[in-house]
């Protein structure tokens, strides 16, 4: 069945998953959906994101439930553990990010790109957290600047080679 | 004004010779003296000059751009309460970017400004959304909604 009219809903953390879903992956997205819309559930209490995914479900529209790995030893484990917390989530719309959202920020700049930032190459970014993505931008920006320049030549082929969870995320749903 | 401000003991206007007026308010604070328009928040004179707008102003339409600047958030719903009581008399247009008085404002009196793929605007109500209907009917906040981006599906 088309879901071309059907409506997509991503379940993202924060301000930064929201860039990035906003930028890369939505437009893949809205080739297939009607509506293809970010929902923010930090801060929000586990009831709440309960109801926005039953709404979800009660509108007939698809949606993902996006998490960081954080200390989870492995995807299921992590899956598992939102299962639990969010009974009505299914398991297979979670996607989980190996290993936070900045990972697959900087999975997407190529060695040109590298270069041009004046950044170390990473050939692999599954073990990139937070702290370690802050200590690699340079002076000249400030987080939220060298995330968007990032975001400016993101190469969604070369953040499949260099993050797992990213390449699984864009091969499962072929986008 | 005692309502919103039950602090505020006189209001009065000077007139000089110049033909301007000085805005002066009385606190329960300090009976002793006014303090003039320029000593006084602006919250307290956003809050006089929508009461004047509202109850003193002989025009059949009233349109208020975001009453909610520099009031604090207690006082918002009281705010909204005054407008309906006024839209009794008058039509009543309000601008806002503020969850509280969304949240506040009765569904079937919103209206939602968005804009199209090609930037023009589109007026839309979200009480008539399907989708809207849905999020209330879970207990998702229309405020919620309105934050996130949401009440124009």
């Amino acid at each position: 069945m088309s879901t071309k009219y059907k409506q997509l809903f991503f379940l993202v953390e924060g301000n930064d998953d929201e860039r990035f879903f906003q930028k890369i992956i939505v437009p893949k997205f809205q080739k297939k959906y009607g509506t293809v819309k970010i929902w923010k559930y930090a801060q929000q209490k586990t009831e709440k994101i309960s109801n926005f995914i039953r709404s979800i479900k009660s509108m007939g529209a698809d949606y993902f439930y996006v998490v960081d790995i954080d200390q989870s030893p492995c995807v299921t484990a992590k899956k598992k553990e939102i299962k639990r917390k969010l009974k009505n989530v299914e398991i297979d719309r979670i996607i989980v990010i190996i290993k936070e959202i900045e990972s697959w920020y900087l999975a997407g700049i190529d060695n040109k790109h590298c270069k041009k930032l004046k950044i170390k190459v990473i050939e692999n970014t599954n073990n990139i957290t937070k702290e370690k993505f802050n200590n690699l931008i340079p002076k000249k920006f400030n987080r939220i600047d060298f995330m968007s320049e990032i975001l400016k030549n993101f190469s969604i082929e070369v953040a499949k080679q260099k993050n797992t969870s990213f390449k699984y995320f864009i091969e499962k749903y072929d986008c | 004004m005692k309502d919103l401000l039950p602090f505020v003991d006189n209001l009065s206007v000077e007139k000089f010779a110049d033909k301007s007026l000085l805005f002066k308010l009385k606190e329960s604070y300090n009976k002793k003296q006014y303090l003039p328009a320029s000593l006084i928040s602006d919250g307290t004179i956003n809050i006089t000059a929508l009461i004047i707008a509202l109850f003193f102003e002989k025009k059949p339409l009233t349109i208020i751009e975001e009453p909610e600047r520099n009031i604090h958030p207690y006082l918002i719903s009281k705010v909204v309460e005054m407008m309906k009581d006024a839209s009794n008399n008058i039509q009543i247009l309000v601008s806002t970017h503020n969850p509280e008085i969304v949240k506040i404002a009765d569904l079937e009196n919103l209206l939602l400004i968005s804009r199209d793929k090609e930037g023009f605007s589109i007026i839309s109500r979200p009480s008539e959304k399907e989708n809207v209907k849905i999020f209330l009917k879970n207990e998702i906040g229309i405020e919620e909604l309105y934050i996130q981006n949401l009440l124009e599906l």
